[in-house]
């Protein structure tokens, strides 16, 4: 065959077609890829090295973090010195950490100058509360300005006073924010109900003393804690290390300003895969730190799945019953045909416009009404009418509902009619007929329905900007102190927890792993949720085509 | 009143009408760019010089003198007569701001050149103009959304058409959820990917870029005809509709070719430097984020939902029309282009529609893969904002019930119109070819 033969018979343009579906999933493919990679990277521990530059004379402490060949003419261009006689050159990032000394956390160096690159099995990595990774040899340990270890008793020492300081801070935590907290709430619902007292033109002086005496012992209550604190922040100051840092001079570092202390370079396999899992664990588990540079993202996992989960309890109800209703109850006319289109298009609407709705109808409107008759007392301070975890369920819900009706709606239009009619004809009435036989054998399709809507919800960001999601919330929605559960209170997002650290965070180099492991985790709990749905609707498909036959 | 080669000139700029007789007194608002003035006749005019617009005329029933003041909220009004008594006026003027040619139209702002379309809402400093122009936003949401539409139409309609027709049952069945799953990632991570990783790719690897342009069309045309002249025996190995599963690894290497050809391109033809050449030679400037990032990232978002749409509206097409036109010795793709393309291609309008409708309306992936700067430059090398981005990024610190504020709802209002047409298009369209295909 010719070539223009074979080409006005088409076949080329069928495998251009092909080519198209192999473009697709390749897309998917490289984007999971890009994902997996960076995400599951990056707590994994990196040598450090430490090389001396022959040109300066400087030395360098650093953890190479990626490397990049670029044309000498751009680097001349920025003003930085460029071997002779190449057109690409070869540089690495380092990331040198110590950003109180040197001001930045990362620095460029050319392949060349790491040639001399040594690997010390003693350079300690110490990652701080505040001002990032210190990087270092611990020379000695002090306790209150004394050396009490030197030499090769080092290691041992840290190891043992950075557990203890460790259990004082976790004491301090507890004491301040729960011991604390509690308390602080306490006062101010005191003040409030002393204010409805106010308001309410109440004067009995048998419930202000009440309120009064309540106040008094809180307040006994906390100058006892404040005691404690003042010992506890003493005892964890007792440490400090004498760290060599890279310009060879000896830094104090406090052993309380301290998370961890590890020696990348002398960990075997073993002792990098517990690291590993520990940071995994943290990750996973903790709270962030450093304007959420660093630590956990566990307020952002939390705040996702409480508020899905509201929102969950609120949509299913409406959006089954919609369905039930249209499907089963409804004349089919005009009317709910109409229905249906707007059901379709609501599933089109812009997400942000949802969030533009539910800020002014939930709430400023009806935020801002619930405050006015059920909180006046805490006027002006809005209780309800300002964005909160409520408002974003509320809002969300109304953003799935249309996956739940049609998911719905297609598992109740697909029920064979044999069956309605098998259990009319045995004298059941028309709504014993739906709960007993058409709901439990649609319930795959209405669950179904309710993981798609899960899915997009615990996806969704844009609208949640405006109807109450943080950058960071003081304190978790569900909590020890009485309601326990703080529907007005606003939460942390995983999905706005990456737009904001990948994009709004002072420091986006140094968070850039820390947002792809956070994207990993939503992404991978996302397509679980989808690949179940997908798994239960085929499952449901395959049981019908069965009755059917 | 503007300079020109510095020299001040006095340019008429905006007339008002309202008043009848000679102005002869007149006072500006402290904080917006209103203004109220008295004429002889004693009628009161209030105005707005940004908004091009008479708010009110009113005739105070006294001959007035030339003085006026004004309260610094610019709700009252003190006006004295010839008498030199004092009459008090409350003004009701909450948003003079808002007319449909400051919302729509060119508007000559406080020293600019001249009219121009400009949205900026807010600024440090106390005179401020508030610009509020929804054309740029406007603009650049259509920009955004074509741009996707660009890099997601051939990809989605090309899979759709080989998926539903040729492809073999079995590798439908995982191919089709898969494009689906793609559908389902949240777009704040599509958004981040585009921001933090496919940008700066983007901008080292651009000439790479464009050559894929190129090199992957014809590649996977030679690689056919390469195929093609394979032995029998070989060819035969790969059963009829699973050629896709031999155009990956190819598609891999063509892009690894594309991405490996981005320096000698670049060296050859742009000077070794494709940014310096884009801004020396073509005078077009460069973002990091901008319109190419948007569509990348943003096709990749629409392509499930094209896909999907137009799989179905191809796999719907009766089979007896195109075992008839095979039987008449067309050849498949013949059947494709003349047949089942012309049968569904309602279908397929709908779902690009649908797709433009998910694009328009998509917020995080425009908010953070552009500079999210309100221009109005059609320009694949630089960023824009989108009505959708705006609400996202100024909502937050917009003061409740201030002009911007309901600005920013009339925005969302705009959106909602744009993907309610393009979604009742689609649906009515939709409806239109379900019923065709129950006909035949």
């Amino acid at each position: 065959m010719r070539i223009s033969e074979w080409f006005r018979s088409g076949t080329p343009w069928v495998w251009l077609s092909a080519s198209a579906v192999a473009a697709n999933v390749f897309l998917v493919a490289s984007l999971l890829v890009v994902l997996v990679w960076q995400g599951f990277g990056h707590f994994w521990p990196h040598p450090v090295l430490d090389v001396t530059l022959p040109a300066e004379g400087g030395r360098v402490i650093g953890e190479p973090s990626q490397s990049e060949t670029v044309p000498v003419g751009r680097l001349r261009s920025l003003g930085l010195p460029v071997p002779e006689g190449r057109d690409m050159v070869e540089r690495q990032l380092l990331k040198v950490g110590n950003r109180d000394l040197l001001g930045s956390d990362f620095r460029w160096l050319m392949a060349d100058d790491l040639q001399g690159a040594r690997y010390p099995s003693d350079l300690a990595v110490m990652e701080r509360r505040e001002w990032g990774n210190f990087y270092g040899f611990v020379r000695a340990v002090k306790q209150e300005g004394q050396v009490v270890a030197e030499g090769d008793a080092v290691a041992a020492a840290v190891a043992e006073r950075l557990e203890r300081a460790l259990a004082i801070h976790e004491e301090i935590r507890h004491t301040e924010k729960d011991e604390i907290g509690a308390i602080n709430y306490g006062l101010e619902r005191l003040r409030l109900r002393g204010r409805r007292l106010e308001l309410d033109k109440d004067a009995d002086p048998a419930k202000r003393e009440a309120i009064e005496a309540e106040r008094k012992a809180l307040q006994a209550e906390y100058a006892g804690l404040q005691q404690k604190l003042v010992d506890l922040y003493g005892q964890i100051r007792r440490d400090a290390l004498l760290v060599e840092v890279s310009s060879g001079q000896q830094v104090e570092v406090p052993l309380q300003k301290i998370v961890r202390v590890y020696y990348p370079n002398a960990m075997g396999l073993s002792g990098k895969l517990a690291f590993y899992f520990g940071k995994l664990g943290e990750f996973v588990a903790d709270e962030p730190r450093e304007a959420n540079t660093e630590g956990g993202i566990f307020p952002a996992i939390f705040g996702t799945v409480l508020m899905v989960f509201i929102m969950t309890l609120l949509v299913a109800p409406f959006g089954v019953i919609a369905a039930v209703y249209l499907r089963e109850y409804a004349h089919q006319g005009a009317l709910t045909q109409l229905i249906r289109i707007a059901v379709n298009n609501l599933a089109g609407v812009p997400s942000i416009v949802y969030g533009v709705f539910g800020l002014g109808f939930f709430v400023y409107f009806l935020g801002g009404h619930l405050d006015r008759i059920f909180f006046p007392e805490a006027l002006p301070a809005p209780t309800f009418g300002t964005p909160g975890l409520i408002w974003a369920s509320l809002t969300l819900a109304i953003l799935t509902v249309p996956v739940v009706i049609v998911s719905t709606e297609e598992g109740l239009t697909r029920i064979p009619r044999m069956i309605r009619e098998g259990s009319l004809a045995l004298g059941a009435t028309k709504w014993e007929t739906l709960w007993r036989t058409v709901l439990p054998m649609s319930s795959p399709a209405i669950m179904t329905g309710l993981i798609l809507a899960i899915a997009r919800a615990a996806g969704e960001v844009a609208p949640l900007m405006l109807v109450g999601v943080v950058k960071l919330a003081p304190s978790l929605p569900l909590d020890g102190n009485a309601p326990f559960i703080h529907l007005e209170r606003k939460f942390m997002h995983l999905g706005f927890h990456i737009y904001d650290v990948g994009f709004q965070s002072p420091n986006v180099e140094a968070a850039r792993p820390l947002v792809y492991a956070t994207a990993l985790l939503l992404v991978l709990v996302i397509l679980a949720l989808n690949l179940v749905a997908i798994t239960i609707r085929n499952r449901l498909r395959e049981r019908f085509r069965a009755e059917e036959s | 009143m503007r300079d020109e080669h510095g020299t001040p000139l006095l340019t008429r700029i905006r007339a008002f009408d309202g008043l009848t007789g000679p102005v002869t007194a007149l006072i500006t608002e402290e904080q917006r760019k209103g203004f109220v003035a008295v004429d002889e006749q004693g009628t009161l005019g209030v105005f707005h010089a940004t908004a091009h617009q008479t708010l009110l005329t009113h005739a105070l029933g006294v001959p007035p003198t030339g003085r006026l003041a004004l309260a610094p909220r610019a709700n009252a009004l003190l006006v004295e007569d010839r008498t030199g008594q004092i009459h008090f006026q409350r003004l009701t003027n909450a948003h003079p701001e808002a007319s449909w040619s400051a919302l729509w139209g060119k508007v000559w702002y406080e020293s600019y050149p001249g009219p121009d379309y400009v949205w900026q809402s807010s600024s440090a400093s106390n005179d401020f103009e508030a610009k509020f122009s929804l054309v740029p936003l406007s603009y650049g949401t259509l920009k955004a959304a074509l741009y996707a539409l660009l890099v997601s139409m051939p990809l989605a309609i090309l899979g759709a058409v080989y998926t539903a027709y040729f492809m073999a049952p079995a590798l439908r069945q995982v191919v089709k959820p898969a494009v689906e799953i793609m559908g389902a990632l949240p777009s704040v991570i599509l958004g981040f990917l585009a921001g933090l990783w496919l940008a700066p790719a983007l901008e080292k690897y651009l000439s790479g870029v464009f050559c894929m342009l190129l090199v992957l069309p014809l590649g996977c045309v030679a690689f056919a005809w390469f195929w093609h002249k394979l032995p029998k025996r070989f060819q035969s190995r790969l059963p009829e509709g699973w050629q896709p599963l031999v155009m990956v690894p190819v598609v891999l290497a063509l892009t690894w070719l594309s991405l490996a050809l981005n320096h000698p391109v670049e060296d050859a033809l742009f000077g070794g430097d494709i940014r310096n050449w884009l801004v020396n030679e073509m005078h077009v400037g460069y973002d990091q984020r901008n319109a190419i990032v948007v569509g990348l990232a943003m096709g990749f978002a629409v392509i499930p939902t094209i896909f999907s749409i137009a799989e179905d509206a191809v796999f719907g097409v009766p089979k007896h029309l195109t075992l008839g036109s095979l039987a008449l010795g067309a050849t498949p793709w013949q059947t494709m282009t003349r047949v089942v393309l012309l049968t569904a291609s309602p279908g397929i309008f709908s779902a690009v529609m649908i797709g433009m409708g998910r694009a328009v309306g998509e917020t995080m992936i425009v908010l953070m893969a552009t500079g999210n700067t309100p221009t109005t430059d059609f320009s694949p090398f630089q960023g824009m904002r989108t009505l959708a981005a705006n609400i996202a990024v100024e909502m937050p610190e917009s003061a409740v019930g201030s002009t911007h504020f309901r600005v920013l709802i009339l925005a969302a209002l705009v959106l909602f119109g744009f993907t309610f047409l393009f979604n009742t298009v689609a649906e009515v369209v939709r409806h239109r070819l379900r019923q065709r295909y129950s006909s035949l």
